[in-house]
């Protein structure tokens, strides 16, 4: 990449070069897995899992912050595209079908969960077992994470984790390109100015 | 902290998502203050990058799964349902108690007899209508004072009967009681009157057949073979207090009724 003559870049949209980052090569394999799995193979079903499990538990741990919540989270929503991957038109991806439904059920979990902890006792919060190791690879991040919405997180996440194009990050979230840009642009500048105001350690 | 120009904030977003060294390199030429913003992004986005959580392939879980997954999250939809419920609930007991609230009780005025107009008795008095303490939404509909047969406009369409029986059904629609006095003449004539009322009717007659009307105050009126110039009509003492339209045709420019009967010819037509 090099810089435009211009002094400005008022015409290039900030993340436009991103729009096809991804063409995940396993497309058709994924509907052919899911047809076979239709037709009666169990074993398609556990491929799928395998070859998404990765990408869905980014999502659920960037949006729900925990990681066991990620996990049990992991395990309903793959639940749910067991129950209801008839209904699966084939008309999108099934990998942005598959993180549509993480997103929606991540955030959702994350809603359910703050309302929980708001009502958790001070000694009950003490009482809980602290974690092996560290959860969190890093703390500046985590902080600037926690202060961010789940939405923003999920936008984030789909982002920088999973690594999908706009194209992507729209169809997993139901609405257009520009309003992912637009989503992203301000998560991005949200998460920028929580993580400037958290001190280097 | 100096505020970083928004082209520029975009093309620092721009180059730490994909920018390449030689890119970077020539940013920071060309802008030297923003250069360490985006050294500072570039760590940023560096160390987001990173913190990927990464589990490990062999503690992957097996797939579970769940029995107990709910598909919708009903924890809002139930107080929403409910909000929604009293809300409807509220609007409706409102409505209902302001319709309430608007309703009057009117009360007509007493019924004005023909004698009592034709004698000058007072104009009929508004309607009493009597509020309720609530403010009304709605206005009853004030009811308008009944007019009397008599002073109704008539049509009034004979040809070739008896005085005497035009007299008749004159009364007979205005809805009064008629005698004729001995020594009445009775003519065979022919009459076409149209929006002018009984009382108007009679008057007219009269000046042409010489004879005057009488109301004797009980709802009828007695027809005397003679005529008093001077006398006041009643139709004049009904003018007084009531207001009588009758067609524009009959109407002379100083006001005053002009009544033009009509007549017919007709075989029988001739005055006896």
């Amino acid at each position: 990449m090099t810089l435009p003559e211009s002094k400005t870049s008022e015409n290039v949209p900030v993340v436009s070069a991103t729009l096809d980052r991804t063409k995940s090569p396993s497309f058709d394999e994924d509907i052919l897995l899911v047809d076979r799995f239709l037709a009666g193979d169990q074993s398609a079903f556990e491929q799928l899992y395998a070859r998404y499990h990765d990408k869905v538990f980014a999502i659920s741990r960037g949006v729900l912050l925990d990681q066991e919540e990620a996990a049990d989270a992991v395990q309903e929503i793959f639940t749910l595209v067991l129950r209801n991957l008839a209904r699966f038109d084939k008309r999108s991806r099934f990998s942005t079908w598959l993180f549509r439904v993480a997103v929606n059920r991540s955030i959702q979990q994350a809603r359910r969960a703050r309302f929980k902890y708001k009502h958790v006792e001070l000694t009950e919060a003490n009482d809980r077992v602290q974690p092996e190791e560290p959860e969190y690879a890093d703390p500046k991040v985590h902080a600037a994470m926690v202060k961010l919405s789940p939405n923003d997180r999920a936008l984030l996440v789909l982002f920088y984790w999973d690594e999908l194009s706009l194209n992507e990050i729209a169809e997993s979230l139901a609405c257009n390109v520009n309003a992912a840009k637009t989503r992203l642009y301000r998560a991005r500048e949200r998460f920028r100015s929580f993580y400037e105001e958290v001190p280097d350690e | 902290m100096k505020r970083i120009p928004r082209e520029i904030e975009e093309l620092i977003w721009r180059l730490t998502e994909e920018g390449t060294p030689a890119a970077l390199d020539q940013f920071r030429a060309r802008y030297p203050d923003y250069s360490m913003v985006l050294d500072q992004r570039l760590d940023m986005v560096k160390r987001l990058k990173k913190s990927v959580p990464a589990p490990k392939p062999e503690a992957r879980p097996r797939f579970r799964p769940q029995s107990k997954v709910v598909e919708r999250d009903f924890r809002w939809s139930v107080p929403v349902v409910l909000l929604a419920f009293a809300a409807i609930s509220v609007a409706a007991f409102t409505a209902i108690t302001a319709n309430s609230a608007s309703k009057k009780t009117v009360q007509n005025p007493p019924k004005v007899t023909p004698k009592q107009i034709a004698q000058g008795f007072p104009p009929p008095a508004e309607p009493v209508v009597v509020k309720q303490p609530e403010p009304a939404v709605k206005q009853a509909p004030v009811a308008e004072p009944e007019i009397p047969a008599y002073l109704q406009p008539q049509i009034l369409t004979i040809r070739g009967a008896r005085l005497s029986a035009v007299l008749q059904a004159v009364a007979g629609q205005g809805k009064f009681g008629i005698t004729i006095g001995p020594g009445m003449a009775d003519p065979t004539i022919s009459v076409d009157y149209q929006g002018v009322n009984s009382i108007q009717i009679l008057e007219d007659l009269g000046r042409q057949y010489a004879f005057t009307p009488f109301d004797q105050g009980d709802g009828s009126v007695v027809i005397i073979p003679a005529r008093d110039p001077n006398a006041q009509s009643p139709a004049e003492k009904v003018n007084e207090n009531a207001e009588v339209k009758p067609t524009p045709s009959g109407t002379t420019e100083d006001g005053s009724v002009s009544i033009q009967p009509h007549k017919i010819p007709t075989k029988t037509g001739e005055n006896r």
